[in-house]
């Protein structure tokens, strides 16, 4: 058993060095960390507010509200993702920097380092690196956010000859992403499109999703595929 | 302007990077750009409060912690995965050895495991954790922590992962006797 435990170590520390890692992003995230200490405290200071409200005004609230006007002001309805009309198929040039909306305030930006922001809050940014040594060239990744049944998809693609048409398959469904490059001849482009959730009701040990991406080139060829992987990230 | 914290943090950061990103890369279950993602906002949240970590007694420990917790709340939260493919049609497979086939099977299957029992059996085996480490990491009780590590092996071994580790094994005993 000892000796099952040892090679299980030895396993995943090889299995763990296969990631090459790049130069620390240092800059990035201490940006990142002081727009989430800017947002504790502001939300100590609500929260300090609200307290003395509350002492001052309790029971004027409460006679005012009922239970689902004040649990309506509290949180407010989740509205379904709806789709919007099929993004053109023809890729748009975006300036480094420049922020696009995906839709529901989610954003995307590409920068000229070749690397790609998404987030929905200015600061907030999830940071990928395209050009870095973890995206192989040929590669695409893929993403999914949401909460509800519809998803936005998102992802990047590296390579050459640049993509033309980026299609996520999904629950039987055939999307045409919208893709987004620099201009020139960057190596790469970012992606997104509106989609139905794969799984809504995905159970541990569940098998994957049935989703994939193709790229394919101006000439119809299909220049790599993604696929989920088995996984389970139910926590 | 810089700060003497803001150094301390870049020196901390830059040092640790390359050891979280492995932890983080297992516990995403292989995903290259998943683990930077987590990497990135565990040390977000970590800078945020900079003040407070720097004067714990076990740094580490108390980085791992907020690591396991930005997982799992991701899941929770926000339902974002990703994952990023190197598959290319027409694009003829490269020879695996024996031992890279291994590390495939091993890493699908730390995939499948649920994220708790994954973050315990990668503190456990990877971090080298004790087991009252992994259950202050994971928030739980200690008896909860043995659990999960226990039921994660007992995935692991009935996926095949471990056994496909016995020839692994005996590799290793061949090394050790020479």
């Amino acid at each position: 058993m000892n000796e099952e435990h040892d090679v299980l170590r030895e396993l995943l520390d090889e299995s763990a060095t296969r990631v090459t890692v790049g130069s620390a992003p240092v800059e990035a995230t201490m940006h990142r960390g002081r727009v989430l200490r800017g947002r504790r405290r502001a939300a100590q200071v609500a929260a300090a507010v609200a307290a003395v409200c509350a002492l001052g005004f309790g029971v004027g609230i409460g006679l005012g509200s009922t239970d689902t006007e004040r649990g309506a002001a509290a949180s407010p309805p989740a509205t379904p993702w709806l789709p919007r009309p099929m993004p053109p198929p023809e890729p748009v040039v975006v300036e480094p920097e420049q922020r696009v909306d995906l839709g529901h305030g989610v954003t995307v930006r590409l920068t000229a380092d070749g690397e790609y922001a998404t987030g929905s809050t200015p600061g907030s940014d999830l940071v990928k690196s395209v050009m870095g040594d973890n995206f192989a060239v040929g590669s695409v990744s893929f993403g999914a956010f949401g909460h509800t049944a519809t998803i936005l998809y998102v992802g990047a693609y590296r390579g050459e000859p640049p993509a033309a048409r980026i299609t996520v398959t999904v629950a039987g469904s055939v999307l045409d992403a919208q893709i987004l490059t620099l201009a020139g001849d960057p190596g790469w482009s970012v992606y997104y499109v509106e989609g139905p959730s794969p799984q809504p009701t995905e159970k541990a040990g569940s098998p994957a999703p049935a989703t994939s991406v193709d790229v394919y080139a101006r000439d119809g060829r299909r220049l790599a595929t993604s696929a989920a992987p088995p996984t389970n990230n139910q926590p | 302007m810089k700060t003497t914290k803001d150094e301390e943090f870049r020196d901390f950061m830059t040092s640790r990077w390359p050891r979280l990103l492995r932890t983080a890369f297992l516990l995403t279950g292989g995903h290259h750009h998943d683990a930077e993602d987590l990497a990135q906002s565990t040390l977000a949240r970590v800078y945020a409060k900079w003040d407070h970590v720097r004067g714990s007694d076990n740094i580490d420990g108390y980085v791992r912690r907020i690591m396991v917790h930005v997982h799992t709340d991701r899941h929770r939260r926000t339902r974002i995965r990703e994952w990023i493919t190197t598959r290319v049609p027409e694009t003829p497979t490269a020879d695996r050895t024996a031992r890279l086939d291994e590390r495939d099977v091993l890493m699908t299957a730390l995939a499948r495991l649920p994220a708790r029992q994954r973050a315990a059996v990668v503190l456990c085996y990877f971090e080298d954790m004790s087991q009252s480490e992994i259950a202050a990491a994971l928030g739980v009780g200690l008896g909860t922590a043995k659990s999960q590590v226990s039921r994660g092996l007992a995935k692991l071994r009935r996926d095949g992962a471990l056994n496909a580790l016995r020839p692994a094994a005996d590799i290793t005993a061949r090394k050790a006797a020479r």
